[in-house]
Parts: structure tokens; C-alpha cells; sequence
């Protein structure tokens, strides 16, 4: 359970500090400047509404006493009329009143309340108080009443108010009285007004009852569906007119308690009302209340009455409840856009930091590739910029771990699989390595030479102290030597023996210590066999100079009594064909003996030229020559003759002039001599064409071809081998000793010319020499053992 | 009860006594009776008369104050009753007696002591139409007109007096008067 909460709510991380600051600091004093504005608008509209029922009292006042002054100014005007004058100077002098005048005094009252029905009454009394005239305005008609039915005692409260008033006033006080001829009863509003003899004494007074009800129908202004009701009370609380219903006045107040205000309102707020001396605004409950007073001419509570506008404040605020509802959603949408914002910002500032958290985890499961690629220009990028350089120098770190673990693996496996004794000591010569060779070699064990002084172990007593010496010279520079130098020393085996030895030595600081590493190899063996070699190798050299004087020696012998013989078989020829006893025998045999012996010569040469080229004393002098006019023309014009006899055609094209090239040109002469010479050899009819020609990289490419027998794809490779024909034996149909080919391609080589050659058995070949163009030329070597 | 059933209680008292005489007459307005006067002796020599221990009543009835005058001995006690349909708010702004009851419903009742000797004018605040009188006396010798403007005074103690008239229209008018020891004097008048 606690999980689910767990899960649901997000621990309060800097997400959550950073939300509730961006609320506490966006968030409040938006609601509080929502609130406060609303609620501006609310007062406002609360004060406009206020104001709106103040006005309505007001206006009510208004046109309630405009309305008493029009009957003051009717009733003014009645008393002007000289009739009333009349009767009024007569009242004063206590005379008897003429009918006639009284008529037509009462004439003018009833012209007054004629189609007014809220006059119920108006009488004239004298000062006394006495009715002189009372005009009554029934609901049929208005009358006088009869003047034997007024009353005969004196209306005593008129008397004393018109005492109280100063000329030009009046008073208007609420009052209460039986309808005339109805069993009925109804409030009305007295309207006193004193008349005033020309001393401003008061002469009459007139009374007019005004119905109030009727009154405050005419006067208060329908409202229509407006929530607003207006209503007037009396001073006990009593409806006198009531908005929404109309009273039944048969039996006044009394019975009516329901018609009091206390009915609608506490007691506490009529009693409030009630005593109210000006225009008050009061809320009570879901009701907006305002009221005044009117008619207050005494301080009896019943001679006031109270205009209460009353409104259901609910509706009247109903524009407030949509500003309301405006200001929760005001608030929602704030909360929730600045929540959204807030939530959003603090996600934003954290984003690097989650990344980073993730980083750090990712680089944590190992992978160190891993780079955070936050770009924040701002504190979280300089600790991400510091984050990956740590990641970088760690992965550099580990990497050189695994490379100095490694490196320590491989030493130690090199060490122990090494051959040759290892020894690493410290600038003392205390041993720290010493591998299995070394024990094999030695015969110390590993734990008798580790953490000792080997020199002491391994070194003779008569050049220990040199070597200690030695050591610590070797060791005495700052600088590292790990290339080392190799001497050699004379070890000594833990069986008291001694034997020469190789010691390569190397110096390593590690740690302000310096290291000294030797390998130290066993050279018994080797500077035995060394001695075998040098021996061998003088008996080699004494057998070859024995072999190649011999040859020269047999070529020089063989050559010269083989030209003799040539010569004198030429001398022999021209003799005998001058003295013409040449016979087709004799010439034939001739020839076949100049043949035989320039073969042996041919052969000769080149068994001494390859000799030559074996021992490296033929001699390769390249210069500037042209393959072409220098040397292609020269074959060219040798071979033509021998083509020609033997019925074959010989053509050279030239298809370049670009043939200069820095080659050997005898050797090279030799080459072609060979190659044209062997296209006839092997060929019996057709054609042999020579073409030179350069190639896209200028080299120069000289093709012999032929349309021999041609050479088996087998033989092919074999080509160039010495001593080889394709046929062997006796039996073979080509003379030739083989050799040819051989020195063919040392030539080439030599002058830095590639052969190649294709063939068809039986179609003919194709010897392509290329001259390389930008090449190096080679000295011949001296590495093909000797034939 | 009215006016007149009042004035005969006091007659069937004051006849109590044998050797008090009386007062008795007609008080007219030129041809017409007048109506709720109040006639009183009051004695030359000075008398003290002991407290009332009856009570006076003016009623409410149907916007009428009842009676319209009541004539009452100082220190008699006078209720209100309001034996009418509605309330009524009875007051007096009179020098001698200044009261307000307030408003005050059917079937309830107010009271007053009248104390000082004077005439207290009572109104009633609701309805302006409505008036009476209390005419505080001195002296227990009084009699108020009936509607024929007859007067008895009964019971008088034989001896010389001031005789006095009141009404609400006419200035008191006084004059000296001897009451025998037996036998009714009859004094008539007429108001102007």
C-alpha cells in the first residue's frame, strides 16, 4: 500500500522543491491578485447593487413627497379661493357659517379627491380642533358630510401638531381609521395643514387622510421580474403595502401577525429596521436589505414608516456568482498553467541532471564509451564537461590497467617461455625476475636467486667485482637504456663451470628506482657453429676460385683450337673453291663443320657469360642508348639473312620514337640476338615480326612473335629455367644447350626489363619485353648457387 | 358602562350621608345642553381628603376613547383597557400628567395615577381622531353633564364653595356657592 502511495506521490526531489517554489512564488500571488481583483469586482458589483437599492429608496422619497406637495399645493389652493376666505374669517369670528359657502367650500374638496382614490378624507377644522367641513370620498362618490353628523368634540392631536408647526409647514404623520360607512379599517398618512391668519396665528387647520396603501401603489414602481420587492411598514412592523401581496384590511394589524416584518425577518433584524433614523443597507442571511424611514414627525414609534427594499441576494448576485465561478476557474487555470510551468521548468532544470544520473549508470554498467551530450551553457554543463573528461581519464586508466596487466602477462609468459636466460635486478643486483631458462641454463632454482644478489650467483669471482662496477656505471645515468646494449660475458653455472654467454642489458626507472633487465644467452653452441662456418666458408671460397679459373681456363682452352679449326675450315673452303675442287661434298661437309664449331663456341660463351653472371664478374654498363636504332636494328639486320635462308620473313615495326632508355646495350643486343634467333630456330614457315612500341606509362615494349611450334602450356613456367628444352634427351629436334632462356632473363633482370611470353602449341609465341621507364637498375647478384 | 351609570354610583354614595346636602342644575350652550362638562366644588376651608380606593376607566371602543371626559379625584388610579378591535397607543403631552403607553393590543390595559390636579389631555399616537380628557380635581364634589347637560353633585358636607364648570371648549368658569346642611341646590347655566 505504502508502495502504491510511494509510487503515486514522487518523492519531494529537486522536482518537487523546484514546483513548489515556482508555486509559492508563481502560483500564490497569482490567486492572490485573482482573488483580490475579483473580489474588487465582486464589492463593486456588490456596492453597484447597493447603490441600485439606495437609489430605488430614494427615488421612492422622491416622488413621495413631490406627490404630498402637488396635494399640498391643490389643497393651498382650495384655501385661497376667496370662498374659503370667507368662511374662514367667519370661523374666526365665531360666526355662523353661511350654507352657501360651506357648499361651495365642500364643493372644492370634493373636487380635489374626484377620481383620487387615496383621499379617504379632508376635513376642516377650526383652531379649536373641531370639524368645520369633512368632505368623504366613498367608493362610489365623494360627499360632505352632513353638518349636524361632524363631530362634536375637538380633534385635539390636530390642534397640538399645529401648534408645533412653523407657517409653511406640514406634517405628515401615519395614522389609522375606519373607512367611512365600512366596518373596514385602513392606514392612511395624515396631512396637516395649518392655515394662518394674517397674524400667522392658526385660523383652521386641514386635515387630509391619505389611504396609504393606495398611496404607495401609485408611488412605488413595479419591478417587473427584478428580484428586488419593495415594501412600507408602519412603525410596529406592519405591512402598509407589501409588493408581492395586498392586504385585506377588514381587520387591521392585530389579527395579522403574519404582516409583520418579524414574520419575514428575525426579530433582531426587524427590530433593526425598525429603529432605523436613516437609509441603511442591511445583509441578513441570503438577503440584502435596505430600508428608511419616512414621515418620522414624532418620536412615537407608530407615527413613522419604513420603506424596506428587499432583494433575494442571490439573484441579485447572480452576476457575482459568474464572477465567482470566473474567479475559481481564474484560479484553476492559474494553478494548473502555473503548475504546468513550473513542473515543466523544474523538469527542464533536471533534465541534465536525469541524464546525468543516467550516465552515470549507464558508465557504471560499463560502458565507458558512453559521452553525456548535454548542452546547458551554464553550471550542469561545466559538471558534465568535468563528468565526461573523468569518464575518459578512468576508461584511459583501466585501459592502461588491462594493457600493464596484459603486458605483465605476455612478459611473464615471455619470460618463462623464453629460451634465453631473464635476470632483472635492482641497482644493487638484488634479483626480482628469473625465469625458467634461466634455471635450465644456470641451475639456480627461482627461490634460490630471487631477493639476492646474483652477481654473487651468477657471475665468476674474478670479474664480480667488474661487474658490480659495470652495473652500477650501466645504471648511474638518469636516462633510461632500454634499448640496451649486448655484451659478452663469462657466466657461471651453479655446478662451479663456466661458459661464454651473450648479456643484453636494458635500464628502467620505475618509481625513482632504477631497474637493470638482462637476458643472458648461452653461446656455447653458437660460437662453436660459427667457427664451422667460417672454416666451410674459406673451403667454399678456395673450391669456387678453383671452379672458375677452370672454367676460364676450359673456355680459353676449348675456344682457341676450336677458332683454329674454324679458320683453317674457312681457309680449307676458299682454298679449295679458289682452285675449284670444291665439290657439293666436300662444301657441305665444310658447313657442317662451321656450324658444329660455332655452336660449340655459341655454347661456350654461354656457359662463361652465365659463369660470369654467377660469380658476378659480368659486367652490366647502362647508359643512354636507343633500343631501337642502337640495338633492335642491329639484331634486325644480323638475323635477316638466316631468315631469309631459311625462307622466312623477318619484319620490325617501329611504332613509338620514343625509345631512348638508360639499359646496357650489348647486353640487351644479346637478349634480342637470342630471342630472334630462337623465333627461327623454332619456326618453319611464316613470318617473325619484331614491333616496338610504348605503352600508356612510356615504357618501352619490344614484341618478338613468331609462327612456330609454339611452347606447351606446361613447359611454360619452366621456360626460363637453365638447361631446359621442352624435349630432352637425345631424341630431342632442336639444338640448343638451354642456357639461352636462362641468361635471357638474368639479362633482363639486370636492365630492369620484365619478360613475358604467351604461346599457342603449335600456332606460335610471343616474347614481350617491357622496358620499365622510371625504374632503379640492379647489379647482379651474387645469391644463385653455381652451376 | 358609560359616563352616565358613573355619575350615579357617585349620587347613590354621597346619599349615604344625612346631614350633607347637594348640587344639582342644566348647563346649556345658547338653546343646545351641553354635554361632558365638569361641575366640582371645591371647599373654602382647606380639606384633605383621603385616597381613593376606587378606580377610574377610559376605555378604547371602536376608535373612541370612552368616556370623553373623566373627571377624577387627585390620586385616583385610571386604567386603559383596550376593548377595541385594534391597538392603540395612548399618550399625553399635557403639563400635568406626560405619559406614552406605547402601543398595546386588545384586551390588555394601561394605567396612570393622576397625582397633580389639571386637565390631561389623552391622544392616542394611531389614531388622530381619538380624545379625552382627565380632569384631575382637588376635591371628590364633581359631576359631569350628561348628554341632556344634567349635573348632580351629591353628599355635599354643608359649607361655603367654589363652584367650577370645565369644558373642552370653554374657559372654567367659577363662582362662590353655600351647600345646606339638607336639600338639592339647583344651578343652572349657560356657556357662551
Amino acid at each position: 500500500m505504502s508502495k502504491f502511495i510511494r509510487k503515486i506521490i514522487p518523492k519531494p526531489g529537486i522536482q518537487g522543491k523546484l514546483t513548489l517554489i515556482f508555486i509559492l512564488l508563481s502560483t500564490l500571488p497569482l490567486i492572490l491578485v485573482s482573488i483580490f481583483t475579483v473580489k474588487q469586482q465582486i464589492n463593486f458589483k456588490q456596492d453597484e447593487n447597493v447603490r441600485e437599492m439606495e437609489s430605488d429608496i430614494k427615488g421612492l422619497r422622491e416622488r413621495t413627497s413631490l406627490f404630498l406637495t402637488r396635494v399640498e399645493s391643490e389643497i393651498l389652493l382650495v384655501m385661497k379661493s376667496t370662498e374659503l376666505k370667507k368662511l374662514l374669517s367667519n370661523l374666526k369670528n365665531n360666526s355662523k357659517i353661511d350654507d352657501k359657502l360651506q357648499q361651495n367650500t365642500e364643493k372644492e374638496f370634493i373636487n380635489i379627491v374626484t377620481d383620487n382614490t387615496f383621499y379617504v378624507k379632508i376635513d376642516l377644522l377650526n383652531n379649536r380642533g373641531k370639524e368645520v367641513l369633512s368632505v368623504i370620498n366613498d367608493t362610489e362618490k365623494p360627499y360632505a358630510v352632513n353638518r349636524d353628523s361632524l363631530s362634536k368634540s375637538s380633534k385635539n392631536y390636530y390642534v397640538q401638531i399645529a401648534r408645533n408647526l412653523k407657517p409653511g409647514e406640514i406634517d405628515l404623520s401615519p395614522s389609522e381609521i375606519r373607512i367611512p360607512n365600512t366596518n373596514t379599517f385602513a392606514p392612511v398618512i395624515d396631512f396637516i395643514l395649518p392655515i394662518y391668519d394674517e397674524k400667522e396665528k392658526v385660523s383652521a387647520i386641514v386635515t387630509t387622510k391619505l389611504q396609504a396603501e393606495k398611496l404607495f401603489e401609485l408611488l412605488v414602481p413595479s419591478y417587473g421580474s427584478s428580484p428586488k420587492k419593495i415594501s412600507i411598514v408602519n412603525g410596529e412592523g406592519y405591512y402598509i403595502f407589501n409588493s408581492e401581496r395586498k392586504n385585506n384590511w377588514n381587520s387591521l394589524f392585530t389579527a395579522k401577525n403574519d404582516e409583520n416584518l418579524s414574520k419575514d425577518y428575525s426579530d433582531e433584524i426587524a427590530f433593526k429596521i425598525l429603529l432605523g433614523k436613516t437609509s441603511t443597507t442591511l445583509y441578513h442571511q441570503d438577503r440584502i436589505i435596505q430600508y428608511s424611514p419616512i414621515f418620522s414627525g414624532s418620536k412615537a414609534k407608530t407615527d413613522r414608516y419604513f420603506i424596506i427594499e428587499d432583494a433575494d441576494a442571490e439573484e441579485v448576485m447572480a452576476s457575482i456568482d459568474n464572477l465567482k465561478i470566473l474567479l475559481i476557474v481564474l484560479i484553476l487555470v492559474v494553478t494548473f498553467v502555473s503548475l504546468a510551468v513550473g513542473y515543466l521548468t523544474a523538469r527542464q532544470f533536471l533534465k541534465p541532471i536525469k541524464q546525468l544520473i543516467k550516465g552515470t549508470q549507464i558508465i557504471r554498467s560499463g560502458n565507458l564509451d558512453y559521452k553525456l551530450e548535454i548542452a546547458t551553457h551554464d553550471e550542469i554543463q561545466d559538471l558534465i564537461t568535468n563528468f565526461n573528461q573523468l569518464v575518459v581519464e578512468w576508461k584511459q586508466k583501466q585501459l592502461l590497467e588491462k594493457e600493464v596487466r596484459k603486458s605483465e602477462k605476455l612478459f611473464s609468459s615471455l619470460a618463462q617461455t623464453a629460451t634465453d636466460a631473464i635476470l632483472e635486478t635492482d641497482d644493487k643486483g638484488i634479483a626480482m625476475v628469473w625465469n625458467d631458462a634461466a634455471t635450465r641454463i644456470f641451475g639456480f632454482k627461482k627461490e634460490e636467486v630471487l631477493g639476492k644478489n646474483a652477481l654473487s650467483l651468477i657471475v665468476p669471482p674474478k670479474y664480480r667485482g667488474i661487474a658490480e662496477k659495470q652495473l652500477s656505471d650501466f645504471l648511474m645515468p638518469d636516462l633510461d637504456d632500454p634499448n640496451g646494449r649486448t655484451v659478452e660475458i663469462t657466466a657461471l653455472r651453479k655446478d662451479g663451470s663456466e661458459f661464454p654467454a651473450e648479456l643484453s642489458i636494458s635500464s628502467v626507472s620505475l618509481d625513482d628506482t632504477r631497474y637493470a633487465t638482462g637476458i643472458i644467452r648461452d653461446i656455447t653452441q653458437r660460437k662453436r657453429m660459427v667457427e664451422e662456418i667460417i672454416e666451410a666458408k674459406e673451403k667454399a671460397e678456395v673450391a669456387y676460385k678453383l671452379k672458375t679459373e677452370f672454367l676460364n681456363q676450359m673456355s680459353h682452352e676449348i675456344r682457341t683450337p676450336l677458332n683454329i679449326i674454324l679458320n683453317f675450315s674457312d681457309y680449307i673452303y676458299f682454298d679449295l673453291k679458289e682452285k675449284g675442287l670444291l665439290s657439293d661434298d666436300i662444301t657441305q661437309n665444310l658447313k657442317e663443320i662451321k656450324e658444329s664449331g660455332d655452336r660449340i663456341i655459341r655454347t661456350v660463351e654461354l656457359i662463361l657469360c652465365m659463369s660470369e653472371i654467377q660469380t658476378g664478374s659480368y659486367e652490366n654498363k647502362p647508359r643512354k642508348t636507343d633500343i631501337y636504332t642502337d640495338v633492335l636494328m642491329k639484331s634486325f639486320s644480323k638475323y635477316q639473312l638466316a631468315a631469309r635462308e631459311k625462307g622466312l620473313q623477318l619484319n620490325l615495326d617501329r611504332n613509338t620514337r620514343n625509345s631512348i632508355f638508360n639499359v646496357d646495350p650489348d647486353s640487351v643486343e644479346q637478349v634480342f640476338n637470342h630471342l630472334i634467333d630462337n623465333a627461327i630456330k623454332f619456326t618453319s614457315t611464316g613470318t617473325i615480326t619484331i614491333i616496338i612500341d610504348e605503352d600508356e606509362k612510356n615504357n618501352i615494349i619490344v614484341s618478338i612473335k613468331d609462327t612456330g611450334i609454339g611452347i606447351s602450356k606446361e613447359y611454360l613456367p619452366k621456360l626460363f629455367e637453365p638447361f631446359s628444352q621442352e624435349q630432352h634427351g637425345l631424341s630431342r629436334s632442336y639444338e640448343g644447350n638451354g642456357l639461352g632462356l636462362a641468361l635471357v632473363k638474368k639479362i633482363c633482370e639486370m636492365n630492369n626489363v620484365t619478360i613475358e611470353v604467351s604461346s599457342t602449341k603449335g600456332e606460335g609465341s610471343e616474347v614481350k619485353l617491357t622496358f620499365l621507364h622510371d625504374s632503379v637498375l640492379v647489379k647482379p647478384e651474387n645469391s644463385l648457387p653455381m652451376y | 358602562m358609560n359616563k352616565t351609570s358613573i355619575s350615579v354610583v357617585i349620587s347613590f354614595l354621597v346619599a349615604g350621608y344625612s346631614f350633607a346636602g347637594g348640587l344639582k342644575g342644566k348647563i346649556k350652550t345658547g338653546n343646545e345642553s351641553l354635554s361632558n362638562v365638569v361641575v366640582f366644588l371645591e371647599p373654602e376651608a382647606v380639606t384633605s381628603f383621603s385616597k381613593p380606593k376606587e378606580t377610574a376607566v377610559m376605555d378604547q371602543v371602536n376608535l373612541r376613547f370612552v368616556p370623553h371626559v373623566l373627571p377624577v379625584l387627585a390620586g385616583t388610579k385610571v386604567i386603559f383597557p383596550n376593548r377595541d378591535k385594534i391597538r392603540h397607543s395612548v399618550f399625553s403631552v399635557g403639563k400635568v400628567k406626560k405619559f406614552d403607553f406605547g402601543t398595546y393590543p386588545p384586551g390588555t390595559e394601561k394605567s396612570i395615577t393622576c397625582d397633580k390636579p389639571g386637565v390631561i389631555p389623552i391622544l392616542c399616537y394611531v389614531h388622530h381622531d381619538m380624545s379625552a380628557y382627565i380632569i384631575v380635581l382637588k376635591t371628590p364634589y364633581f359631576s359631569l353633564t350628561s348628554n341632556e347637560g344634567e349635573y348632580t353633585i351629591n353628599n355635599v358636607p354643608s359649607g361655603n364653595y367654589k363652584l367650577s364648570f370645565w369644558h373642552e371648549d370653554f374657559e372654567i368658569e367659577t363662582e362662590e356657592i353655600f351647600i345646606p346642611e339638607a336639600g338639592k341646590v339647583n344651578k343652572n347655566f349657560v356657556v357662551e
